[in-house]
């Protein structure tokens, strides 16, 4: 099969994301300062200063920010240079965490894929198996099972999960630590160093893997099952049966390819919003990633950070699907290119 | 009293356009009744529901007495409507399965403004008339209950209750078994003995020969050849046609086919004749030039460079 | 109609979903009788019903919690009499009568079946008539005797050695002795503990003292002066707050669980019936518009639905919802209108997409064509013949949004970003998080219940959503 690049597909498809960030920019602008400054009569500076700043009149400090971020420009300028900023990721001093905002993002960023990726992983690996098991006996009590606890997962709260396990195996039976700063000190106390680090990580971040995993595999085991009890019936496969090839590797070899594809391409899909979902593990788990740094600021109100957090999942997302756009058509010919 | 003029309809799907009906003309004068046949994807369904502005040509026109339908709003669009009728190929996907017959058949006359008395009183006669006796009995049937030759003489009956000028029937018998067509067939003549014209479309130019005055030949979108229904079926000119009536099964052991068309996977060009790649006689100026429609015989009309 | 109905009363899940439905709406809506209460966190007085992190009254079944023990009240009855004195029962009162020097016991038994309570007190009214009256309690197991308090005139409270409490002569004297105020300045047997355990004396005095078996409470009267002396003894009472109660224990203070939760069914239920309207509503208006329609309309419609899809949900969640807390909005709309908003105006997409699907596929039917071949108008075709012919797919996303609702509500008041104010399922399993630690184990009756419920809901409106779908495709109806 000669494989041609989709070019038109492409190009059309990295316009529509590229419109849709500076959508996203706008939008953030407007709930960020157009909202607070137009509806509430605030002065967006209120969100740079610290709560429990002391020191300079918090009016004099208001001031200085307006100065120092440009806050007493008209809107328009103001506007600009939000979306210059937004654009080159120029995202300022935050005041609150006395660090600069870009620093504190790419802390967080890398914390999230220590558990997210490896629990994507697993659950296609839950998702595939279980799926093609369905698929082999589908309409048999096993299969009714198994789809019944697929269809379980969906509505399963993630976080009541995780609090029970958090309770249960990490406070009542003491079989793992149930926050990461425990898990990476020594039983003496001293900070974890090379092999010891990485397997204190692990032994910590198993649990919320395998839970995350087993929450997340039913919609894609339900794809696989539904495109592989279809190739099932169709006739190329009742084709190869009559051919005499084994049961075996009709399910494996073939049935297999066309089943797993809709589960692998939805797994891309989960990888682009898989950060966006990841506040409850973190926060359970007291992960630092970007999912809490979203949270916390939320909590303490500081919108400065809420907004460049919310940019960068955004950025993600789409960064990914463009990604996804590319290697579709390579994994999937039957991908459409409309 | 409806004629249409250069009719282009064009379908998008994806970014590939396909002409479905190209420059056709046609006209349906009082009482006239006038049979549309071509192999499937010829593009007669898609200039019969132009004719009734249930499909928006690209370019020309539709006249109902001197009205562009196309234009046509509000109390004209409605008249037009009550006038100009349709009946379709498959019964089962014409009708509304979650509606009673008698709701069915209601529709029209709802909405075109019958009082409920009147309605009852229409609505058994036309049951009546589409042999669908008791009337009682089948109007409160749903249509679950219901086979497909009686589901297609309600949908007749749907578009007869509003006494109707001009109906399309758009195959109307090719989903019903052969046995029940000819009880179909003859609802058409007693309607053209009435007086309402009809466009009868088909791909199976025998069945047509026995209810039509006219005939059209249509071939990818454009109409080929017309005239009186004896002129085609005696003394077809076109290739296409010859080719047509030749595929008409005759019950003799030692019938020979005349006319066949070439198998080909030839595009058809884009200036010349539609039928060059398969037509038997083509010439090279069939490759550049359309032909025009030309009068060979009084009333007897074919596009080809034949004659 | 008839035929519907009797197709989905012969499906089982349908049926278990409907029962398990009815049983949440019957909660939700007669909260108000399931439950005195109206609001355990903000209302103090319906904190502290129980001790804190209380077991279920039914949990006693199983074994370990088999001896904890519920809320008792009782009255001290049929005392044993002991001393020198003289006495009497009047059948409301015990009256004393002791000559100087002369003491008399009133030994009220309690037999005690359970663990240790949260706490307990021992109350009584005594009215001193004479010159001088000690008036000891204690309480008594087998050959252990906790002196809890003594009452002397506070002019005689300098002669002792342990602590003594003031008793009014001639007055009538209200006295509690509460183990949650007992202290080595108030109790005799509290100023004998070591040094540690006098601290927290008040928390530790029902383990030191209760176990299962028989006490005597023992209401001890000395005539301290040189005169005759008259007491009588009114309405002796024991009560302790037990650890067991209601039908779903308590929380963290004390409050009942079971209140929480009917109070949050009806909340969660609410605020998923109207989110989901707006959900329903958007999304069958876009998709309705987008389907039948089309063209550029659709484009547009179709590429607005592909943002919200496109942008991160939770987080665009929590971003908006910080803005409008900070900026002050809130204070005019409302946690709970600005909850719903928010979900509600988040959440239509994927309902959107499926209308609009099933409305182009009805759209291409021919019947719809014929509608419009007798003359019908595009509000008329919408309404007699898509409607009808996607309402299967309707009710079914109405039961799919709403356990999304439930879930996204429930995740947000779990985050304390959303509703905190009082009991939803969510921020019950937050507060449920965030108070138990090691030390308290693991509360599974206020940890599982709101979990439960909601998987339960969520699968049941599933189960009842698909199966709509299935019974009113138009397949089913015409029998294929």
């Amino acid at each position: 099969m000669r494989f041609s690049v989709p070019w038109r597909y492409l190009v059309k498809r990295i316009i529509e994301r590229i419109i849709l960030l500076i959508v996203i920019i706008n939008f953030l602008f407007l709930i960020i300062y157009i909202i607070p400054i137009y509806v509430a009569h605030l002065n967006p500076a209120e969100f740079y200063v610290p709560l429990s700043y002391k020191g300079l009149s918090r009016s004099t400090e208001v001031e200085a920010i307006d100065r120092e971020f440009g806050l007493n420009q008209p809107i328009f300028v103001q506007y600009i240079d939000y979306v210059k900023n937004m654009l080159t990721f120029h995202f300022g001093y935050s005041l609150i965490y006395d660090e600069p905002v870009s620093k504190i993002i790419l802390q967080a960023l890398p914390v999230d894929l220590i558990i997210l990726v490896p629990s994507l992983i697993l659950s296609t690996v839950f998702a595939i198996g279980l799926g093609l098991f369905s698929a082999v006996r589908f309409g048999r009590l096993s299969d009714s099972i198994n789809t019944f606890f697929a269809i379980l997962t969906y509505f399963i709260p993630g976080f009541w999960v995780l609090i029970i396990f958090l309770q249960i195996f990490g406070f009542q039976l003491g079989l793992f630590p149930t926050n990461i700063a425990q898990a990476l000190i020594s039983p003496s106390g001293a900070p974890l160093h090379g092999w010891a680090y990485i397997a204190g990580l692990i032994k910590f971040s198993i649990a919320p893997i395998i839970i995350l995993a087993l929450l997340a595999y039913g919609v894609r085991m339900a794809l696989t099952r539904s495109y592989g009890v279809e190739s099932m019936g169709s006739s190329y496969v009742t084709y190869l049966r009559a051919k005499g090839i084994p049961e075996r590797s009709v399910v494996y070899k073939h049935v297999m390819r066309n089943a797993i594809i809709p589960a692998i391409t939805r797994t891309g899909i989960d990888f682009a919003f898989v950060i966006a979902g990841s506040v409850f593990v973190e926060d359970i788990f007291g992960f630092y990633g970007m999912g809490e740094l979203l949270y916390r600021s939320a909590l303490t109100f500081n919108v400065q950070i809420l907004g460049d957090a919310f940019y960068i999942l955004s950025l993600y997302v789409i960064v990914v699907l463009l990604v996804l756009d590319f290697i579709y058509p390579l994994i999937d010919p039957r991908v459409k290119y409309e | 009293m409806i004629e249409a003029e250069k009719i282009s309809v064009e379908f998008k799907s994806g970014d590939r356009k396909i002409n479905a009906v190209k420059e056709a003309n046609i006209t349906i004068g009082d009482g006239e009744s006038i049979g549309l046949a071509g192999e499937s994807g010829s593009g007669k369904t898609t200039l019969g529901k132009s004719l009734l502005a249930l499909v928006k040509p690209k370019e020309g026109k539709v006249l109902w007495n001197g009205k562009n339908v196309f234009k046509i709003k509000g109390k004209d669009l409605k008249n037009f409507r009550r006038e100009n009728q349709i009946i379709y190929q498959d019964p089962f996907d014409s009708i509304d399965i979650r509606m009673r017959i008698y709701d069915v058949i209601s529709e029209g006359l709802t909405v075109q403004g019958f009082s409920k008395q009147e309605q009852r009183e229409i609505i058994y006669s036309a049951l009546k008339s589409v042999g669908l006796n008791p009337p009682e009995a089948y109007s409160n049937a749903f249509p679950t209950q219901l086979s497909g030759g009686q589901l297609q003489r309600v949908a007749i009956a749907r578009s007869i209750v509003l006494n109707p000028k001009f109906i399309v029937a758009d195959e109307p018998v090719s989903m019903l078994d052969v046995s029940i067509r000819s009880g179909i067939l003859q609802i058409f003549q007693d309607m053209k003995e009435k007086g309402t014209s009809s466009l009868i479309i088909s791909h199976d130019i025998s069945t047509l020969a026995y209810v039509v005055d006219k005939i059209y030949i249509m071939y990818l979108g454009h109409v080929v050849e017309y005239g009186t229904t004896q002129q085609i079926i005696e003394k077809p000119l076109h290739p296409y046609t010859q080719a047509l009536i030749s595929a008409i099964p005759i019950p003799e052991p030692n019938h020979e086919t005349e006319i066949k068309l070439v198998e080909t996977n030839e595009p058809v060009p884009p200036k010349g004749c539609p039928l060059y790649p398969r037509c038997p006689f083509r010439k090279n100026v069939c490759l550049d030039n359309e032909p025009k429609m030309t009068e060979v015989e009084p009333g007897h009309y074919v596009s080809c460079h034949l004659y | 109609m008839n035929r519907l109905v009797n197709q989905l009363l012969h499906r089982k899940a349908f049926l278990i979903s409907l029962v398990i439905l009815l049983f949440f709406i019957f909660i939700a809506s007669a909260a108000n009788y399931l439950t005195p209460y109206k609001d355990p966190y903000t209302i103090t007085s319906e904190q502290h019903l129980a001790a804190p992190y209380s077991i279920p009254i039914w949990a006693r079944i199983f074994p370990q919690y088999s001896k904890y023990p519920p809320n008792t009240n009782m009255d001290l009855k049929s005392p044993l009499i002991l001393g020198n004195g003289s006495e009497s029962f009047n059948g409301t009162a015990y009256t004393v009568e002791l000559k100087p020097s002369e003491y008399e016991n009133l030994s009220f038994p309690l037999s005690w079946n359970y663990q240790y309570p949260y706490s307990f007190s021992i109350s009584f009214i005594a009215i001193p008539h004479g010159q001088a009256a000690q008036i000891n309690v204690l309480l008594k197991q087998q050959n252990k005797t906790y002196f809890l308090e003594s009452f002397v005139p506070s002019a005689d409270q300098i002669l002792y050695t342990y602590p003594t409490c003031p008793l009014s002569m001639g007055k009538t004297n209200s006295i509690t002795i509460s183990s949650e105020s007992l202290s080595s300045s108030n109790s005799p047997y509290v100023s004998t503990l070591p040094g540690n355990e006098r601290y927290i004396a008040s928390a530790i005095l029902p383990q030191l003292i209760f176990k299962p078996g028989k006490y005597s409470v023992i209401i001890s009267i000395e005539n301290i002066g040189t005169s005759p002396l008259k007491v009588y003894i009114y309405q002796p009472k024991f009560s302790a707050v037990g650890r067991a109660y209601g039908i779903l224990g308590t929380d963290n203070n004390g409050a009942s669980v079971f209140a929480e939760f009917v109070l949050g069914a009806r909340f969660d239920l609410e605020i998923a019936a109207i989110a989901t309207l707006i959900i329903v509503g958007i999304g069958l208006i876009f998709g309705l518009v987008a389907g039948y329609v089309g063209g550029k309309v659709d484009l547009f419609l179709n590429a607005l639905t592909d943002f919200f899809l496109t942008i991160p949900g939770l987080p665009l969640l929590i971003t908006l919802e910080t803005i409008f807390v900070v900026s002050g909005l809130i204070l005019k709309i409302g946690i709970v209108p600005l909850l719903i908003a928010i979900i509600g105006g988040l959440s239509w997409m994927g309902t959107m997409k499926i209308i609009r699907s099933v409305t182009l596929s009805v759209r291409s039917r021919t019947f719809v064509e014929a509608s419009k071949a007798l003359g019908s108008g595009p509000f008329r075709i919408i309404r007699k013949h898509v409607l009808p012919n996607i309402l299967g797919v309707v009710f079914a996303q109405i039961a799919y949004d709403v356990p999304v609702v439930i879930l996204t509500e429930s995740g947000l008041d779990f985050l304390g970003l959303g509703i905190t104010k009082f009991p939803t399922w969510g921020n019950m399993l937050g507060y449920a998080s965030a108070y138990t630690s090691p030390a308290n184990g693991f509360v599974w009756w206020w940890v599982l219940p709101p979990g439960f419920a909601i998987i339960f809901l969520s699968v049941a409106l599933y189960f009842i959503g698909s199966t709509l779908q299935d019974v009113l495709s138009p397949y089913k109806v015409r029998g294929e």
